[in-house]
């Protein structure tokens, strides 16, 4: 799995420029990490299985897989997402059957709107696609949605042209909405 | 985000798309984001890059900011967790104590084992039936393929190909051994098998259920008088699906939707469905509607002024022309008695003090009519390419063909679309297909295509009949050994002296059970096929290998030269590479040998693979679920097409006004007739001759609320031979899930292509809403499908130089 996870080579976590990361001077404690992503993170889960108390224990689980690989996995935060992608994806294929004729474990009320859990999952999946950027981009797109900058204020923290600012955003968008696109289709085949 | 399917995306240049990004991030001026609101209006792929590239923008943006309000677990869980956590990060004792038995899901045992099954049940499931997908959109989207992204964007390597999640799980575990999971790496391998065909029962199960609906339908076709074959490419069971939500199995909020759901979710026909329902949603933000079509049809009866010129075959009698013209006065008349919107009528009035009774009224063309207030449509089925030629001349002498000579009838009747002929013993075949049309909201496309038979078996064609049996240990279950059984018995009992037979079963390799064995002596076939050992093994290619040296050993010109595959499918097609044998079956066909495929019981039967054969084969798809059904009739399906001829063919549809708003045919202006003359053999009309087909082609608008079917084609003529008037009918079904027109069918594809580009050179409104560039990518796809066919090149061409 860390081969496959963490594929952004060297990934200096220290210059990712996302919360539970920023720790100057190397990655933060596991700890740390989990208190930046917890909120995240079952917030994709709950897009995902629809269910809360299911998609507490994915998370649960996610960090205990995590916990056992903290000191190998390079990009943690890549791989946290795809863990729990894949335990969500795995849980709902393993349930499918069971879910059909038992009634919801938990409390009826319990199950948030489809639309909201379309948008927790939508919105998890951009942050994984986003953790699996190469570095340079994950900062291009902080310094435009988290900073709210215009081209112009990027090429000047940045020193890239405004046009090329222009192109590498543009090319950033269109790739998220196509892996969105192929999550929704192809993604659901796993 | 499913809004789209990018495959079908039409390309877009960068340059404009980087106009729309910089509009969409809020980089652009308002002047400029006004130009890109005018260009995005005229484009629908403008304005669905737009939608999507705003889609991700506001994702992106969600997803930069922390969550409102924060999300926490369990404050018992976290607690736990957290103290977990922040231990050594090795062997901790509180990971067990975490681990609750509640959850045996997730423990490493069974989450690798549900890994591993979902692996090879995915892969097994993605081989066998996301492949002719692949295969029909890659046709279609060739040009566009070249322009897309690479692929290594998005997904890493472990996601970014079908099946493999849980792999990443598998792959852990086996890079650390110290975990407490590693030990069931070595999962004994006869469970995980076990519960891999468990995963490839849940998968395919959808399928069959899905497929059940289109057999029904197909079984129904089977019991109408005439060969009927009402093709759908969607699957109709797509009905029955929950509208599925952006990402694997989401929303998991109605139990039972979830569970269908994500039982489903391996099925790439649903990802396809839905790209069809949201393409389909999205043609109706395209154009204006009614009010821009009727506006234009006014218009249109402005422009052309010019009288009839007949060509030199559709010259009607005085007579005849008169009161063809009189019914066409009242269609039109009655046609703009429809409720029309406020720009219709406006334009109405300009329309009415331009129609001088000295005018011809030629242009019920663009004319829609009601159904309710005239439900009947009547009309010879004069077969021409006259039109089509001329034009052809023109276009390649760099000129415009006279727009008063172009008559779309003409175009579409140019073209042999290998429609069914009818089975010996029935005079007429009928084959009726619709799809979304490409421009036009709210409208399908319907194809009805007629061909007639005359004479009986005496004057048909011989046969050449290469019969691949599946002799696989699952055939050996008694009901399908007794359908096989059945099915070569009838099939015998049709043959003649001048047919030949040739039997080849099949396991892990081909056999040669009896080479061209005259028709007359095909009884001893079946026993033949009865004494075969059952074998192991599944090699299809192999027999297919076999089977096509064979066929073209006995291949005649003139005689119907055919392979039948009778097998129970499916799952059991090994390690049969599907694009090869869509290689080898379309190899076939060049070769003019035709590829039928016969699904035996219902079970496991991969219907995707047989079904994409047979139509990359120029043949049919049966189906045996029992015994009964492989009876006499099946059989003449099988045996095949005989040389027709009919005299004064007349064609009357009903409209159902309950199912259809307003329909209009396209083209056969010259051609109609009054209601009342269909059954009045003294009104002349055409003939078709031997081995002809004669098209319509109609655009109607279905009413989703309304009821039944949309209607009824009648057809009408008189048996050369007996002298005897004939007449058949056909129901035209009520199809929710049309396909979009990129996906229909080859023939109709054809047709509409060729009719849409009848309407671009006749002008006016109707050829306003034609547009050639989004027609080129799939005109030049249908050319692969028809490569003996010089008039699709033709086509094709025709269409490259009305762009210039």
């Amino acid at each position: 799995m860390p081969d496959s996870l963490s594929h952004a080579p060297g990934l200096p976590a220290a210059e990712i420029p996302v919360a539970g990361l920023s720790a100057a001077g190397g990655r933060p404690s596991l700890v740390a990490f989990f208190e930046a992503e917890e909120s995240a993170l079952l917030g994709f889960a709950i897009g995902l299985v629809g269910r809360r108390s299911v998609a507490e224990e994915l998370v649960q689980e996610a960090f205990l897989r995590l916990h056992q690989l903290w000191d190998q996995v390079e990009n943690p935060r890549a791989w946290v997402y795809r863990a729990l992608r894949n335990l969500a994806l795995n849980h709902l294929r393993d349930h499918s059957r069971e879910v059909m004729v038992e009634a919801p474990e938990g409390p009826g009320n319990e199950s948030a709107p489809d639309e909201a859990l379309d948008r927790l999952e939508a919105v998890g999946m951009v942050r994984l696609l986003l953790a699996e950027l190469a570095p340079d981009d994950q900062a291009l797109i902080h310094l435009k949605y988290h900073d709210d900058l215009k081209y112009q204020q990027i090429s000047q923290q940045t020193g890239l042209s405004v046009s090329n600012v222009g192109y590498k955003l543009h090319h950033l968008l269109k790739g998220l909405a196509e892996a969105l696109r192929r999550a929704g289709i192809e993604g659901s085949r796993g | 985000m499913n809004e789209d399917h990018s495959d079908l995306q039409p390309w877009i240049e960068p340059e404009l798309e980087a106009r729309i990004v910089a509009v969409v991030l809020g980089e652009a001026s308002a002047f400029e984001a006004a130009e890109l609101e005018r260009i995005a209006a005229e484009r629908a792929e403008v304005a669905l890059f737009r939608r999507r590239i705003e889609q991700a923008h506001g994702l992106v943006a969600t997803a930069s900011r922390p969550d409102q309000p924060a999300r926490r677990l369990a404050p018992e869980r976290r607690a736990k967790l957290l103290a977990t956590l922040g231990g050594s990060s090795v062997g901790m004792p509180n990971v067990s104590a975490l681990r609750r038995p509640r959850l045996p899901w997730l423990t490493g045992k069974l989450m690798l084992r549900v890994a591993a099954v979902l692996v090879v049940g995915a892969i097994v499931t993605t081989f066998f039936s996301s492949w002719w997908t692949y295969e029909d959109r890659r046709a279609l989207v060739a040009v566009n393929a070249n322009k897309k992204e690479p692929a290594s964007w998005g997904f890493g390597p472990q996601m970014g190909s079908n099946g493999s999640f849980g792999g990443g799980t598998l792959a852990m575990d086996k890079r650390q051994p110290q975990s407490p999971v590693a030990p069931m790496t070595a999962a004994p391998s006869a469970d995980a098998s076990d519960r891999a065909r468990d995963g490839v029962d849940l998968i395919s199960a959808p399928t069959v259920t899905a497929k059940s609906g289109q057999l029904a339908m197909m079984q129904t076709a089977t019991g109408l008088p005439s060969s009927m074959q009402v093709e759908t490419d969607a699957a109709p069971a797509a009905a029955a699906m929950p509208p599925k939500s952006e990402f694997a199995g989401s929303a998991g909020a109605p139990a039972g939707a979830m569970a269908s759901e994500s039982a489903m979710a391996d099925d790439p026909r649903i990802a396809e469905l839905e790209a069809l329902t949201e393409s389909m949603t999205d043609r109706s933000t395209v154009g204006s509607g009614d009010a821009l079509a009727t506006r234009s049809d006014a218009e249109a009866i402005d422009k052309l002024g010019s009288p009839i010129t007949a060509g030199a075959s559709n010259a009607m009698a005085p007579a005849d022309y008169n009161e063809t013209r009189a019914h066409l006065v009242f269609e039109l008349k009655r046609a703009w008695e429809i409720p029309a919107t406020p720009a219709a009528t406006q334009s109405e009035k300009g329309a009415a003090l331009r129609m001088q009774p000295a005018e011809k009224a030629k242009d019920v063309s663009v004319a829609e009519i009601a159904a309710e207030a005239q439900p009947f449509s009547t009309f010879s089925l004069n077969v021409s390419d006259v039109s089509f030629l001329l034009a052809k001349d023109a276009l390649t002498r760099g000129e415009r063909p006279d727009p008063a000579r172009v008559r779309p009838e003409e175009f579409y009747n140019a073209f042999d679309y290998g429609d069914p002929a009818p089975a010996p013993g029935e005079q007429i075949a009928g084959r009726i297909e619709q799809a979304a049309h490409p421009f036009r909201q709210q409208r399908n496309l319907v194809r009805i295509a007629l061909k007639v038979a005359a004479t009986g078996r005496a004057a048909g064609e011989p046969l050449r009949l290469t019969i691949l049996l599946d002799t696989s240990g699952s055939m050996e279950r008694e009901d399908r050994a007794a359908s096989v059984r059945r099915a070569l018995t009838a099939l015998a009992s049709l043959l003649g002296p001048n047919d030949r037979v040739t039997l080849i079963g099949f396991a892990r390799q081909p056999r040669l059970l009896a080479e061209a064995v005259p028709g007359d002596q095909a009884g001893k076939l079946a026993d033949i096929a009865a004494q075969t050992p059952a074998d192991g093994g599944t090699n299809l290619d192999a027999a297919l290998g076999l089977a096509a040296e064979l066929a073209a050993k006995q291949r005649v010109e003139g005689a119907q030269n055919r392979i039948v595959l009778l097998t129970d499918g499916a799952a059991n097609l090994g390690n049969a590479n599907p694009e090869q044998l869509a290689a080898r079956v379309e190899k076939l066909r060049q070769q003019g040998i035709a590829f039928d495929a016969c699904g035996v019981g219902a079970s496991g039967l991969n219907d995707d693979v047989l079904e994409a054969l047979t139509r990359k084969g120029d043949g049919r798809y049966y189906f045996l679920e029992k015994p009964e059904d492989a009876d006499v009739g099946f059989a003449r399906r099988l045996a095949g097409a005989f040389r027709p001829a009919a005299e004064n063919v007349k064609v009357q549809v009903r409209f159902n006004p309950q199912r259809v708003g307003k329909y209009r045919l396209l083209g056969f202006e010259k051609h109609r007739l009054e209601t009342e003359d269909f059954r009045n053999d003294r009104v002349d009309a055409a003939e078709l001759a031997a081995n002809e087909a004669g098209v319509a082609l109609y655009e109607v608008e279905p009413l989703p609320g309304g009821e039944g079917e949309l209607g009824e084609v009648f057809v009408r003529f008189r048996d050369p031979a007996s002298g005897a008037m004939v007449e058949r009918s056909w129901t035209i079904p009520y199809d929710a899930q049309a396909p979009a027109f990129d996906r229909a069918s080859p023939s109709l594809q054809l047709a509409g292509a060729a009719a849409l580009l009848a309407e671009k050179l006749r002008g006016g409104p109707a050829a306003d809403l034609v547009d050639l560039d989004t027609l080129v990518p799939i005109v030049t796809a249908l050319r692969g499908h028809y490569p003996q066919q010089a008039r699709v090149n033709d086509l094709v061409e025709m269409f490259r130089q009305m762009r210039r």
